[in-house]
């Protein structure tokens, strides 16, 4: 059987079970029972004993917070649904308790007219809180236009029921006035100056509400006629009297946004500069390569070319630097011959073979005969070629020409 | 006076494209540096010597230039006649196209399937074979004149920039033909 409760026991019992009361009032929808269970807070005779106090309501394997529970909070935190079914239910109570209170002076009557103005008070400011916090919140998350116009209708018509009821209550107070100040009660006197101007603040307050919810309609009634005024256009587009009966030429050729022409992007001719660097090559070939140019041409690039690929060409011009085998010659004391063919040229070169060397002393003789001079003497020397055979060389005997006076 | 920001080639990138540059997508940054401070009179009076103006709508900017050649008209108005029929696709939709609302390609596929009106509009609109291809291609589009903004492969949102197309058609008369009026 379930016992009553003591104030005492409630909260702590709500307390007690806080973890699990945040989790269900946090989901709207129902839990799921072995969910609960599976926590490490809660177990069996714990959840068994919240039901029996009805604090939560188990059905069919789904648990969900008791109403009065979750209405308690949403009040407290001013959350939830506008209503101005408690405001009413105080405007009802403090008639029926000022009515009483002529008839029987109790001061039982007194404390519940009290109580009344306390609330009325308390309960307008909360309402009409949570009436700017819930028009805010539709106009700006609820995603279907015609929902969001017919919430704001309804918060409209939720803030004049307000306004009435302020307008109620202040007409009570001012009727009473005359019997509250024969009442000597220095607590009735500041509950009513407050309520007073609590009810003033809040008349302030909705009206300002008010200007905000017209304007929140007005922007999505301009939304929606804008799409109707879309709809109208192209049903006559389809009947192909958007010409004629609109004036659609001339409004769009008046716009002036670039969005309408032709979309000629900025066209910056390629820098040759680039095309020689190696980027530039990357990128051609990118470009052939997707056009498909490569493909009857098998050619690739050689490769990194290896190290001293160029030396037979320095060797060639090493040996053919005759004009330093010259010079060389003219400060020596020997003949041509005997000079070309004993002369040690640099290892890189290599070993000459005799052939080169006399070819070269031809050479020699030929081209720079003004530097030497030829005496009509022979010298002769053996050798042996490549066929064993032994020679005799005849050669001229040629000098460096010496220089008058040196 | 400020110097000129540094982001103005990137900002007048994409204007001289024809696109818009929205409050509310992922060039926010950009809509932000325009309006800091000073910005937009400076970048404002830099691309008046290209021959652009820079402009700016209910939290977008785009460019108007203000001599036109006339050949484009007849592009325009052919242009413009097609966002007609966008807009009254989308507008059909339970979903309307506001500023921030997204659209999931998939989605719109699905809705077009149940309704018939829907469907012969998107059939209108698209020579795509497939629902869900013609519904990329239309939001594609616009995605391309900046009245969209792909956030991932499914998911389109609405620009800032789409106030401009709701301008334009604002400013459009229908004479009274005595037919229904607003219907």
């Amino acid at each position: 059987m379930k016992h009553p409760l003591s104030i005492r026991d409630l909260v702590n019992l709500l307390y007690q079970s806080r973890d699990v009361i945040e989790l269900l009032f946090g989901s709207k929808d129902s839990v799921n029972k072995a969910e609960i269970l599976a926590r490490d807070d809660m177990s069996d005779e714990k959840l068994e004993k919240l039901v029996s106090y009805e604090i939560i309501h188990e059905n069919n394997q789904t648990i969900g917070l008791d109403d009065r529970i979750v209405t308690f909070i949403e009040e407290f935190l001013e959350i939830g649904e506008v209503t101005t079914s408690f405001i009413n239910d105080n405007i009802q109570s403090l008639n029926e308790n000022l009515k009483y209170y002529r008839i029987d002076s109790n001061t039982r009557f007194l404390r519940n007219i009290k109580r009344s103005l306390k609330r009325i008070s308390s309960t307008t400011s909360r309402e009409v809180m949570k009436l700017h916090k819930n028009i805010d919140d539709t106009y700006k998350n609820q995603d279907n236009y015609l929902i969001k116009l017919q919430e704001l209708d309804k918060y409209k018509a939720k803030r004049d029921d307000i306004i009435n009821l302020i307008k109620e209550s202040e007409q009570i107070i001012s009727e009473a006035q005359g019997f509250f100040n024969t009442v000597i009660d220095a607590e009735l006197n500041s509950i009513v100056s407050d309520l007073r101007y609590v009810l003033v603040r809040n008349r302030d307050y909705l009206s300002e509400i008010q200007s905000q919810i017209i304007d929140y309609i007005n922007r999505i009634q301009y939304q929606a006629a804008i799409y109707k005024k879309i709809q109208r256009l192209k049903e006559l587009k389809d009947y192909e009297e958007l010409k004629y009966k609109t004036n659609f030429i001339d409004v769009v050729t008046g716009t002036r946004a670039l969005m309408f022409q032709r979309r000629n992007p900025l066209k910056a001719r390629v820098s040759l500069d680039l095309l020689y660097s190696d980027r530039g090559y990357t990128i051609i070939r990118k470009l052939a390569g997707k056009l498909n140019l490569l493909r009857n041409n098998q050619q690739k690039p050689a490769g990194r070319m290896e190290d001293g690929f160029d030396a037979n060409v320095l060797e060639e011009s090493t040996s053919l630097n005759v004009d330093s085998l010259v010079e060389k010659f003219m400060d020596s004391r020997s003949d041509l011959f005997q000079f070309v063919i004993n002369y040690q040229f640099p290892d890189k070169v290599g070993t000459l073979s005799l052939e080169k060397r006399i070819s070269l002393y031809v050479g020699i003789t030929i081209d720079y005969d003004h530097k030497l001079s030829i005496s009509g003497k022979l010298g002769k020397m053996d050798y042996v070629n490549e066929k064993k055979q032994k020679l005799k060389l005849g050669y001229a005997i040629i000098k460096p020409a010496r220089k008058q006076g040196s | 006076m400020n110097a000129i920001p540094k982001q103005a080639p990137e900002i007048f990138g994409i204007l001289s494209r024809g696109q818009f540059i929205s409050a509310n997508g992922s060039r926010g940054k950009l809509y932000d540096v325009i309006s800091f401070e000073d910005n937009f009179n400076q970048l404002r009076e830099l691309f008046a010597h290209t021959g652009y103006s820079l402009e700016h709508g209910h939290n977008y900017y785009y460019f108007s230039q203000p001599d036109e050649p006339n050949l484009s008209i007849e592009k325009k108005i052919e242009q413009f006649a097609y966002y007609i029929d966008v807009m009254d696709f989308f507008s059909s939709m339970d979903q309307k196209p506001t500023a921030g609302t997204r659209y999931r390609i998939t989605q719109i596929a699905e809705e077009c399937f149940s309704n018939e009106r829907l469907k012969q509009k998107l059939l209108a609109l698209s020579r795509r074979e497939k629902m869900v291809d013609k519904v990329a291609e239309i939001a594609g589009d616009l995605a391309l004149s900046g009245f969209f903004e792909q956030e991932d492969e499914d998911t389109y949102k609405v620009m800032d920039a789409i106030h401009y197309l709701e301008q334009v058609i604002t400013l459009i008369t229908i004479d009274d033909d005595g037919e229904q009026k607003n219907s």
